[in-house]
């Protein structure tokens, strides 16, 4: 008796499980009846604004081009496996596209194949994976993007000086290109020199703690340049809690309502901000737009914005940093 | 003084460490770096003393990091509700709020694990998912930030002395209830031998409870202070805190098979720990090789203090 209650519960257990994977792909906003499409958008992480306004993006794009949207990604960018699961299920119930940042550029590169090879195209955004398969990559240069960050904090500095950098995760694409254009851009300046990276981990406790004891192992440094919000919020705190808020300039990638709150305060001197909006809204067209034959540009560059409190006011760029209020 | 070595190995490594770094580098013994190090620890020293009740009597609490999770954001949202409709005492409020959550945690967890005869390893697992799929839920996803002013005061960027001496009063307390009351001998009874503790009339179901609702409320306040500290509450933060926790009690000297251990020995394990990464950072050693030489060293102090505690005959075979 006790052996068949056991098993019965093992069934339910597995049953359950099931079911709830199943369930737990919430259909976007845009859903409409009679959608033409089935289309599922796998962020990176789905707990910052940046992927919130993704999100956003997709959404109207689903909404204008009458599609089915699916959003589901793991709840941290470190998540390599998760986001690898969520992908394989979705080839697995047939999707006619994925639209994908993938957490890790080699990691994704069989299953992006195996989509491809079920006869699921692929759109890339925001973090591509190193192979031909997918139909586009639309994204920033996040290269040029870095050092464009590069340039703007070797002027805050006054051209001379120590700078520390803090990428998120080692071997993320976006991340090490944002080291790479960042290191460039330093590395035509003489007077500068980098003197610390550590990494974030995306988390901004993390964050704090390597941000302060970059202070503390380089007294004299000049500026850092935190490559993501993660990151960006940790570095800001840690300038606060020190009291070296102003006195060594920080400049961040995106642009969250906590970076703005200290770009206002004074923690942070200028943003490098993407348009996280049309990368949603641009993926999802790009295949919508190979779905029905038309061509597609491989790589598609959404561009950055370098946000300081000199152009805060602009029209054109509170419609960036807002684009969740439209 | 052999068997004092023997049975305080821990801080006796601790010692050594500090003075030795203090000697060769410069920018360690430096205030303002101690003092981060020091308003760092208490997060995790809380943590770890709570789980050290929890291993003395054999068992273990996975759920510890997303506990804390759970309530630093019940904590948040709790203060900006009340903020948004200008009652006073929100902070108050918030902070009970998230401990209470905490403690609730505790007790499904103490209740499955000590009356239901689930292993604890899986009570704990269950409730690590629960309390993080819960603290997602809560926030639907976003992190929750802008509290007021005087929350700071807590997490330790506006006076490193006030979590310090919330974590030397917890450590003291936990260390006086193991030592000098009843529950405290029936959490090494219980770990020493539940059998005979039950027949010597320690209600153990009782008190194995009891350690997982200390565990999970110590959790809980570790999570507002961290809240406070980084001043954002994230679904997704103290991830892998537990099995840092975890690690702090072993350095520190406690079995794993329960009834060995100490709090003081879980303090000492903590500040190994967090003194490494500030070190490897200080020295600008990668982030990668971080995680491989505080692994390694986790494995060779508690192979060492194995050793050592074998040799005196303090370990029993």
């Amino acid at each position: 008796m006790k052996r068949i209650t056991l098993a019965l519960l093992s069934a339910v257990l597995v049953l359950g499980c099931g079911k709830q994977a199943a369930q737990s792909t919430d259909p976007g906003q845009g859903t409409a009846s009679g959608a033409r499409y089935t289309i599922a958008v796998i962020p990176k992480g789905t707990t910052h604004d940046f992927w919130l306004t993704v999100k956003a993006g997709a959404e109207d794009a689903a909404r204008a081009l009458n599609v089915h949207m699916y959003w589901k990604g793991p709840d941290k960018e470190t998540e390599v496996v998760k986001q690898l699961n969520i992908i394989e299920d979705f080839i697995t119930m047939e999707v006619d596209a994925l639209v994908m940042a993938a957490c890790d550029e080699s990691a994704m590169i069989d299953v992006v194949r195996r989509a491809k090879d079920a006869g699921i195209p692929v759109v890339t955004i925001d973090s591509g994976v190193k192979s031909d398969d997918p139909v586009s990559f639309v994204a920033t240069d996040n290269v040029a993007g870095a050092r464009a960050a590069g340039q703007e904090l070797a002027r805050l500095i006054g051209g001379e000086g120590e700078v520390g950098l803090i990428p998120f995760v080692k071997g993320a694409a976006t991340s090490e290109m944002r080291e790479q254009g960042f290191k460039e851009a330093i590395a035509e300046i003489p007077g500068i020199r980098l003197v610390a990276t550590l990494y974030s981990d995306s988390d901004a406790a993390k964050g704090m703690n390597v941000t302060q004891d970059m202070i503390t192992a380089n007294p004299n440094l000049a500026g850092i340049f935190a490559a993501n919000e993660g990151g960006a919020i940790g570095a800001a705190q840690a300038l606060r809690a020190d009291g070296k808020a102003g006195e060594i300039k920080l400049v961040a990638f995106d642009a969250s309502d906590e970076e703005i709150a200290a770009l206002k305060e004074g923690v942070i001197q200028a943003l490098v901000v993407q348009n996280p909006y049309k990368m949603g809204y641009e993926g999802v067209k790009a295949a919508v737009d190979h779905l029905e034959g038309r061509p597609v540009e491989k790589r598609i560059d959404t561009g950055v914005t370098v946000v300081s409190m000199e152009n805060f006011d602009e029209p054109e760029i509170q419609n960036i940093l807002n684009p969740l209020s439209k | 003084m052999k068997r004092f070595l023997a049975k305080h190995s821990p801080l006796v490594i601790l010692a050594v460490l500090c003075l030795l770094i203090a000697a060769l580098m410069p920018n360690f013994r430096k205030p303002g770096n101690l003092k981060k190090v020091a308003y760092r620890t208490p997060v995790f020293g809380i943590m770890a003393s709570g789980q050290t009740l929890v291993i003395l009597t054999g068992g273990i609490d996975l759920s510890v990091g997303s506990v804390a999770a759970l309530s630093g954001v019940v904590n948040a949202k709790t203060i900006k509700a009340m903020e948004s409709r200008s009652l006073p005492a929100s902070v108050s409020v918030g902070i009970a709020a998230g401990l209470a959550v905490a403690t609730l945690c505790g007790v499904l967890c103490g209740f499955a694990t000590a009356y239901g005869k689930i292993p604890a390893f899986i009570s704990s697992l269950g409730m690590m998912m629960i309390a993080r799929g819960a603290a997602l839920v809560i926030t639907g996803g976003v992190p929750v930030r802008g509290f007021p002013d005087r929350f700071a005061y807590l997490g330790g960027t506006r006076g490193w002395y006030i979590p310090v001496s919330f974590m030397l009063f917890i450590v003291a307390l936990l260390t006086i209830l193991l030592l000098a009351t009843r529950f405290g001998r029936a959490v090494y009874a219980i770990g020493g031998n539940s059998q005979s503790a039950r027949l010597s009339g320690i209600p153990v179901h009782r008190d194995r409870m009891w350690v997982f609702v200390l565990c999970a409320l110590l959790a809980g306040f570790a999570g507002i202070v961290e809240t406070s500290r980084v001043d954002i509450a994230a679904p997704t933060a103290a991830e892998g805190y537990e099995l840092e926790a975890v690690a702090a009690c072993v350095i520190g000297g406690a079995s794993l098979m329960g009834g060995e251990g100490t709090v003081i020995g879980a303090l000492a394990g903590t500040l190994i720990m967090q003194i490494l990464v500030n070190l490897c950072n200080l020295l600008h050693i990668e982030t990668d090789w971080q995680k491989i030489l505080v692994g390694s060293l986790v494995i060779a102090l508690v192979a060492y203090d194995t050793y050592r505690k074998r040799k005196s005959g303090l370990l029993k075979e």
